[in-house]
Formats: structure tokens, C-alpha cells, sequence
């Protein structure tokens, strides 16, 4: 569904992506992780159109998508949940919701759009509950319930995912990605970037490992949740750095 | 897999082995240096042709542990061998390598008819050893009744295949050979054995030899390929059309090359396959000069599968000699 080749991507002179490839299948979940910094947002932002790279090929479905502006991007099917929510603080729960079917009023989608504000309800009760208040003053998980449901209400066909586990506490994170892992039954393709790579991987199918801009691993999700480097890097394992058997050369 | 996803998956896995390679092993990033090449500039699978090759010598040259690109505390197993120049080589495994390796054999023997039902033996000489590790491992894998390598006489090899029903004997073409010639030099008739299957490694197998053995032991005969001393026996293996090896594209690339220039072959034509490792975390190989002859065959194969075939063994480049499936320098041979 999404093919992405031989990426490079600076801001200004600094080189974010260094010939990233990497494919999501349709009805898949799969994860970016990597350090901080390590260009994983970046992905998401070239993808979406947000920033557009200096080299390198973008595929969604068999047509060719980096240079599109944002609203061509939404347009052909893609949606974003951005890092840090991003939900129209003044605004209400509905009115978040309705902003984000936005491009399908125009195809005089509203019967559908009210029906799945109702699907939005049934994934997130919460928001149910909370439907007039400003969006402002929603709790952290609430934001991110809100941000992943106005997301939905464009009924994307791939949903991109920045960090939807941030500043949120342990127990939110788990409630947040077993309904992400929940939508895969709705039919949606889901990228998702994370740095929890444990709380990511375990609800993935695949991932790739970034490292200053470079993919220096890719596998199954638990290949990965497995691998060494992995684990010493991402999962919290300590270990030391140098290399027997090398150092005393 | 469809081709174009393939190719994708091949993309995908080269640059992040290139990666690792220029990051972790110092080899590598001396070389590419050298030539000024930066992983970064990889944009296809065909431009892996701008990259240096490594050959046996390179290996040698950085034994014991100098090519590995993990730390050696993950590597779970270190695979000695004699090695094709002065010093011995060493290849190394972690264990998502043996993951890999365990999943490759299982297609070749998968090709070749063996099911967890199957009782299989394995028959090979002490220098193929860490293949009939890898082998023994992949057919337990696949859950059949695996005899493991066991340094026995001809005849006790006989006696273990009729008495314990062996259906699939894994081992050389000159070794099955060997072992028809004793049958018909003690009189043992092949219909007393239970065997549906034979698959073999490590030299090529003529025709003649294929027809000799199917029908005198009224079985299957199948080949896999691959460079005994770096790698495992399935990085090409045969499917029932029995015509060519299919090679585990998604786990490795590779280019048939003109041995004394280097330059690629075009499509068809014989030259010395090349090899780079696309999974491999231990021991990433980038371009690895085999010195096995081959070439391909262009043609889609009818089996579906849509792994390129490469025909069998043809000849070898270079000094390097396979002595029944061990690869030797005339030197060490006295």
C-alpha cells in the first residue's frame, strides 16, 4: 500500500533522512522506532506532504505521492495523528471530530460522516461522555483519543501514528494501543511511530530501526522484540558497549 | 512474492545491511572509503555492482572475529573451517541468524518432499560438518525423525537406513554414489530400503548421476547450493521441476560476474556467482566471491515460485578446489 524508496531529507543543511526504504502492506501495523531524533516523525511529515524531501520516491496504492500538498495527501486516503495530539484546544469534542471529515462534506458524505461519529463513540465512550466539552481540557489519554478519532473520521485508508504513547501514563498507554491494535479490524493500515518500542512492537506485525536517519534494521515484530541491539538499545537492556575479543587487538 | 514486492524487500534489507556493515565492521568501511561509497548512495539492488567485492582472502585476512558486525556475546555459533588460504576462516552466528538459516534449509527441504513424517539421515564427511549441523537442525524443524551425522562405516550407514526406515537421505552426489556402489557390491537390493527421497549438497549434480540414482533407487533427487565454508547448504535449492536452483532471493542477492574483470555477465551466460547476504546479522557478506561457476536461467520456472534459477555448478574460478563438497586450497592439499 505504502512504498517508500531511497529517502533523503534535510532541515536546511542538516540531513534528517539518509536513503530510508521502507513498505507498509494494507491491513498491517507497523512500527518506526529509534531513538529520539533519530528522523521517525520525519517520515510521517514527508509522507504526509508536511515537508518534502530532496530525494527519493513516495508510493500510496500505485501512484507517486511525495511532492503532493497536504490536502492531496488526506485527499488520496492518508491520515495523520500527530506527535503531541495537536487537537483544536478551543474547540469542542464534536467539533474536533467534524473538522476531521472536513474533506468529506464536500462529497456530500454526511450521512456516513454522522455515522461514523457513532463508530468514533463506540471505540472512545470516553469522548461520548465528554462530547460538548472544549478540547482543551481533556486529559492527556482523553487528547489522544480525540486526536486518533478525528484522524478516523477523514476514513483513512493508512493511518500514521507519531508517538501516540507520549506523555501518557502506563496505564493509558496500554488502553491506547489495544485500540490501536483494535483497528486493524476496521480495516485500516496503521504506520506507527513510537518511542516505546516495547508497548509499539508488541502490537505490530513488522518494524523498521532507525538510527540517525539510516534503517539499520528491519524484521517481524518479534524477530525484533528478540534481536540483541534491540533490546540493548530500546528495550532497556544494559549492557556494555565495547567488543570483546575486538578491543584486545 | 510477487517481483516488484521483492524487490522492495531486497531494497529494504540491503541498505540496512550495508548500514550495519559500514557502521560495525571496519573492513567494510575501509573499503567503501576507499572508494568513496557511502551505504547512502545505494538507490537499487543493481547498484550493489559499484561496491568492492570480498573474497576468501579478505576472510582470512581478518580472522578470527574481524568481519563480525555484532558483538561476540551475540553470537551464539562460531563456525571454524580450514579455510581456502593460509589461515583458517571463522563465521559467526547470532541467533536470529540461525533463525534465518533454519528457515532457508526448511525450503529446501520442503522442495525436496520432506515432511514431519519423513525419517531422515544425514551422510556427510567431517569437513561438511557445520552443514549437517545446519541440516539436521532444519529438518528437525520441520519436525521429522532426524539421524544426525555419525562417522560410521558404509555399511552401518546401509544397516541404519534399512532397519530404522530412513526415507530421506540427505548427503553428496558421490557420496550416494558410494553408497549404491555398495549396495550392488553386497548384493542389498533397493527395495528393501524405505526411501522416498534424496537431496544432495555440495557438488554439482550431473544429470547422469541424477538419473542414475532415481532410478536405481527409485526415489526423488533433488540439489541445493551453497558456498560450503561461509554459508549454509539451502542459499539455492531445487524445486520438483528438478531444472536449476532457486535462489532465496529475499535473503540474498546475487550477480554472476566475468572472474578475471569483475564486470556482470548479462543474463544467461556463465560467470562467477557473487554473493551478498540481505538478513545476516553476524556475518554480513557484501559481494562475496564464491568461485562457484553458474549461470542463469531467465525463464520463469513452472513451479511459480518466483525466485530466480540459477543452473548447477558448472566449474570453479580460481585455485579453490571442492573436495567432495569441501572447498580446499591446492595448498593444503598434499
Amino acid at each position: 500500500m505504502l512504498r517508500i524508496k531511497n529517502l533523503h531529507t534535510y532541515y536546511g543543511r542538516i540531513k534528517a533522512l539518509d536513503n530510508v526504504s521502507l513498505h507498509v502492506r494494507a491491513r498491517e501495523i507497523v512500527s518506526l522506532i529509534g531513538a529520539n531524533g533519530a528522523g521517525k516523525t520525519t517520515i510521517l511529515n514527508t509522507v504526509s506532504g508536511v515537508i518534502s524531501c530532496a530525494q527519493g520516491e513516495i508510493y500510496f496504492e500505485d501512484g507517486k505521492i511525495n511532492g503532493l500538498p497536504p490536502e492531496k495527501v488526506v485527499a488520496a486516503g492518508i491520515s495523520q495523528v500527530p506527535e503531541g495530539r495537536q487537537i483544536f484546544a478551543p474547540l469542542t469534542v464534536l467539533e474536533n471530530l467534524q473538522l476531521g471529515a472536513y474533506l468529506r462534506y464536500r462529497k456530500r458524505e454526511k450521512k456516513a460522516v454522522e455515522e461514523d461519529l457513532e463508530w468514533i463513540f463506540d471505540l472512545f465512550p470516553r469522548l461520548k461522555e465528554r462530547i460538548k466539552q472544549i478540547s482543551g481540557t481533556l486529559s492527556g489519554g482523553e487528547q489522544q483519543m480525540l486526536a486518533i478519532g478525528r484522524a478516523l473520521m477523514a476514513r483513512p485508508k493508512l493511518l500514521l501514528m507519531d508517538e501516540p504513547s507520549m506523555g501518557l501514563a502506563p496505564l493509558v498507554v496500554k488502553d491506547i494501543m489495544s485500540t490501536i491494535s483494535g483497528l486493524r479490524n476496521s480495516g485500516v493500515t496503521i504506520l506507527i511511530v513510537e518511542q516505546n518500542a516495547r508497548a509499539s512492537l508488541r502490537i505490530s506485525d513488522r518494524g523498521y530501526v532507525l538510527e540517525t536517519g539510516r534503517v539499520i534494521l528491519q524484521g517481524s515484530s518479534d524477530d525484533l522484540l528478540n534481536d540483541s541491539d534491540v533490546k540493548r538499545a530500546y528495550l532497556g537492556k544494559d549492557y556494555k558497549t565495547f567488543w570483546e575479543g575486538r578491543d584486545k587487538a | 512474492m510477487k517481483r516488484e514486492d521483492l524487490e522492495q524487500v531486497q531494497l529494504e534489507r540491503l541498505q540496512s545491511t550495508l548500514n550495519r556493515a559500514y557502521k560495525n565492521v571496519p573492513f567494510y568501511r575501509t573499503q567503501f572509503d576507499l572508494l568513496g561509497i557511502h551505504p547512502n548512495a545505494v538507490a537499487s539492488v543493481q547498484e550493489i555492482a559499484r561496491l568492492p567485492f570480498t573474497t576468501r582472502k579478505d576472510l582470512g585476512d581478518n580472522y578470527p572475529y574481524g568481519l563480525f558486525a555484532v558483538p561476540l556475546r551475540d553470537i551464539v555459533r562460531i563456525s571454524p573451517s580450514a579455510g581456502t588460504t593460509v589461515k583458517p576462516m571463522v563465521v559467526g552466528h547470532t541467533r536470529s541468524d540461525l533463525k534465518v538459516r533454519d528457515t532457508i534449509t526448511a525450503r529446501f527441504l520442503a522442495a525436496g518432499g520432506v515432511v514431519d513424517t519423513d525419517v531422515v539421515q544425514i551422510c556427510l564427511n567431517p569437513g561438511l560438518s557445520s552443514w549437517g549441523r545446519a541440516l539436521k537442525e532444519g529438518a528437525e524443524n520441520i519436525g521429522a525423525s532426524v539421524m544426525p551425522v555419525s562417522h560410521m562405516s558404509t555399511s552401518k550407514q546401509l544397516m541404519a537406513m534399512e532397519d530404522y526406515k530412513t526415507s530421506v537421505l540427505l548427503t553428496t552426489p558421490s557420496y550416494a554414489m558410494h553408497i549404491l556402489g555398495a549396495m550392488e557390491s553386497t548384493g542389498i537390493d533397493a527395495s528393501r530400503l524405505a526411501l522416498k527421497a534424496i537431496l544432495v549438497i555440495g557438488e554439482t549434480l550431473t544429470q547422469d548421476i541424477r538419473d542414475t540414482l532415481q532410478s536405481s533407487f527409485d526415489v526423488d533427487v533433488t540439489a541445493g547450493y551453497g558456498p560450503s565454508d561461509v554459508m549454509g547448504p539451502g542459499i539455492a535449492f531445487e524445486c520438483h521441476e528438478k531444472n536449476g536452483l532457486h535462489i532465496n532471493e529475499d535473503h540474498f542477492v546475487f550477480e554472476i560476474v566475468d572472474p578475471d574483470s569483475g564486470d556482470l555477465r548479462p543474463p544467461g551466460e556463465e560467470g562467477e556467482m557473487v554473493l551478498t547476504t540481505l538478513t545476516a546479522k553476524a556475518f554480513p557478506l557484501i559481494r562475496f566471491r564464491t568461485g562457484d561457476l553458474s549461470y542463469t536461467i531467465e525463464e520463469p520456472c513452472p513451479c511459480g515460485r518466483t525466485f530466480v534459477r540459477i543452473s548447477g555448478v558448472t566449474g570453479h574460478a580460481g585455485e579453490v578446489l571442492t573436495i567432495r563438497g569441501v572447498k580446499a586450497h591446492p595448498a593444503q592439499v598434499e
